[in-house]
């Protein structure tokens, strides 16, 4: 995190308007939280927008509504609801869908209550689950430093690696919505951009007067459904794909030791205490030759390490896949490829990574692709365990391992997008630092 | 698959000295099969450049499958799709006669046969602009569009061969005729480097080609 020493004041106007919304009271409360206390104000009072400025809209006055008792304080605590495999390993909800927005005018408590009404419009409607709605928000850097003139808790995102050269997102938000109901991501969206009805739903849920729609990526995880879903570009022909893959490559990513907790990831101190960080990319898959060119045991050698065997990945990485990274260098000498597990194993702390993955597939523009969410303490370790992936240094010790050959699974995917964002807790969701 | 030490006599057999090094340690051995002492080049297609990219079109014309065919593919007389300047590097592409060649993984090999679809092999070469010495150890990842179609998208293989010296390549389908976008993004070299090359080409860089394909499938 930057900037944190220069948010001292904010946080204390922040705090004062997170009571006056009445949103102070969320987790561990017990009963619901009485709706829109002391803050049931008509009009925008603040910024450009009420002045009727450029692509500002008039922001009209929502009941806030109550919040069902029992949700977590932090946005990201979604794995106490996951399902469990065999295993333990927390299954992803199978659904998810990134909405990109910026502010509509200016940030100002009006539209902060319009947000956060209509987020508790989608908790009182759907339950804390895959069953249900899962959903973080989170402020990307142009929304501090462009619309809030501040300085902001997360960088700019980067290109990660030389063979790189990404469209850099400039979004003001990220609302990344989850569900076993892949229908109902679609309803919640048009929703909360357009205004249309949802049903079920009790309360306001158009936040178009406060937030600009630019963008939707969408996507899935699971058994089955990128075997159902492998007519797409990027694909060989000849459904290669697994029948119970839960991700194009074939492989599981989500094993409950190779990911960070939801402990490790969470920001400890600052204004954003309780929080996390989200980094979200958009990768392209280019598996003509993943599945065209290797075998599976070359694929598991990609994907894990030369040393690990296709059994060893059936019947032993039930719960992790570090493959070893203390083997990297008889990889890279003796065997000429090296793994991704391998390579990004690096990069964990005392153990454990230091990155929670949330990502999923996509066929999103007819290509098969990857949404890549990541949440990590500091968007540091998010470069940190991408810079392990990388093994550039692979390439000065044997050469027949460049950046994209024989390196993991660097040479099949393409980045196309990167963005960085800060995810605050549950009360603090809403347009964060903004004053009352 | 073949046996390394057999991979290692054939690329011993088939390089130039100079490049014996190169395509050890790389490990991409083309075997050019058709055309490539009979090739013709086309003059270079014009480029321009407008903040980190740069672009170029060149028309291929209509004769580009004329010739007999050998082994179910046809020879594709060399043609120029673009040339680009990045920092005195010199990026050209070309396509040329479908070839299979050997990739190399360190302890396995593997031949890589041309689709019976395929169009041509698209051969990527960065040369220092003012010497014409080959730069080696960067890495090409090429696209070719045609509207929202994308019928290639790959990394290119690091790749030698006889006459055409080091370079990046792959072989190529095309769903039919038509203007396309090529792009390709071109990774800095990694390596070490004299002093001379010590501030250029850093950070990846993005070239686009728009080149018309006449021809039909090779096959």
């Amino acid at each position: 995190m930057s900037g944190m020493p220069m948010l001292g004041r904010a946080l204390a106007s922040l705090t004062r308007r997170r009571f006056l919304l009445g949103a102070g009271a969320v987790a561990g409360a017990g009963a619901a939280v009485a709706a829109g206390v002391g803050i049931d104000r008509a009009v925008d009072t603040g910024g450009p927008a009420a002045a009727g400025g450029p692509g500002a809209a008039q922001v009209p006055s929502v009941p806030l509504g109550a919040q069902p008792a029992g949700l977590p304080a932090r946005q990201h605590a979604w794995n106490a609801v996951l399902a469990r495999d065999q295993y333990g390993n927390p299954v992803p909800p199978l659904y998810h869908r990134l909405l990109f927005f910026d502010v509509n005018g200016h940030p100002s408590a009006a539209r902060a209550r319009v947000l956060e009404a209509a987020l508790r419009t989608l908790e009182r409607a759907y339950p804390w689950a895959p069953a249900g709605l899962l959903f973080t928000v989170g402020w990307g850097q142009p929304y501090f430093a462009d619309a809030l003139h501040t300085s902001s808790p997360i960088p700019v995102a980067t290109a990660l690696s030389g063979f790189e050269l990404p469209a850099i997102d400039d979004y003001h938000l990220c609302l990344h919505l989850a569900s076993d109901d892949e229908p109902r991501l679609a309803a919640v969206e048009t929703a909360l951009a357009r205004g249309a009805p949802l049903p079920g739903a009790d309360g306001p849920l158009d936040v178009s007067s406060a937030l600009r729609w630019r963008e939707t990526r969408t996507g899935f995880i699971g058994t089955g459904l990128p075997a159902e879903r492998q007519d797409a570009g990027g694909i060989p022909a000849g459904d290669p794909v697994p029948a119970a893959a839960p991700l194009f490559m074939g492989f599981k990513s989500s094993l409950t030791r190779n990911q960070a907790t939801e402990d490790d990831v969470t920001i400890p101190g600052g204004p954003f205490a309780g929080g996390t960080t989200m980094h979200a990319s958009y990768m392209r898959l280019s598996l003509d030759d993943w599945y065209g060119q290797l075998s599976e045991d070359e694929r598991v050698a990609r994907m894990y390490a030369p040393q690990v065997t296709l059994q060893q990945v059936t019947d032993d990485f039930t719960t992790d896949a570090e493959s070893d990274p203390s083997l990297l260098g008889q990889a890279i000498s003796r065997y000429g490829v090296i793994g991704h597990s391998q390579t990004s194993a690096r990069a964990r702390r005392a153990g454990r990574p230091i990155i929670l993955r949330r990502d999923f597939n996509t066929t999103d523009s007819g290509q098969a692709g990857l949404h890549f969410v990541s949440l990590q303490r500091t968007i540091a370790d998010f470069v940190t365990t991408r810079a392990a992936m990388n093994a550039t240094s692979a390439q000065l010790q044997n050469p027949v391992i460049t950046d994209t050959v024989n390196n993991g699974i660097n040479s099949f995917i393409f980045v196309l997008k990167r963005g960085n964002y800060v995810v605050p807790t549950r009360a603090e969701r809403s347009f964060p630092l903004v004053d009352d | 698959m073949v046996k390394v030490d057999r991979l290692r006599s054939q690329l011993r057999r088939a390089m130039p000295a100079g490049f014996l090094l190169l395509g050890v340690l790389i490990g991409a051995l083309l075997v050019i099969a058709f055309g490539s002492g009979g090739t013709t080049s086309t003059p270079s297609a014009t480029s321009s450049s407008a903040g980190n990219s740069s672009s170029s079109g060149m028309n291929m014309g209509t004769g580009a499958t004329s010739g007999a065919s050998a082994g179910g593919i046809k020879p594709v007389p060399m043609q120029q799709l673009g040339v680009a300047d990045w920092q005195g590097m010199k990026i050209t592409a070309d396509a040329m006669t479908p070839v299979p060649f050997i990739v190399y993984n360190g302890t396995t090999s593997q031949e890589i046969k041309p689709a019976k679809n395929v169009s041509f092999h698209l051969m990527v070469q960065l040369n220092d602009a003012q010497t014409g010495v080959v730069i080696p150890y960067a890495s090409v990842w090429a696209t070719v569009t045609k509207g929202s179609a994308m019928p290639f998208d790959n990394r290119l293989w690091p790749m030698i061969s006889r006459y055409m010296g080091p370079h990046y390549g792959d072989d190529v389908s095309l769903p039919g005729a038509g203007t396309y976008q090529l792009t390709l993004l071109v990774s800095p070299p990694v390596s070490a480097r004299h002093l001379e090359y010590q501030n250029v080409w850093l950070k990846p860089h993005r070239v686009t080609f728009t080149f018309h394909w006449a021809a039909t499938p090779a096959s």
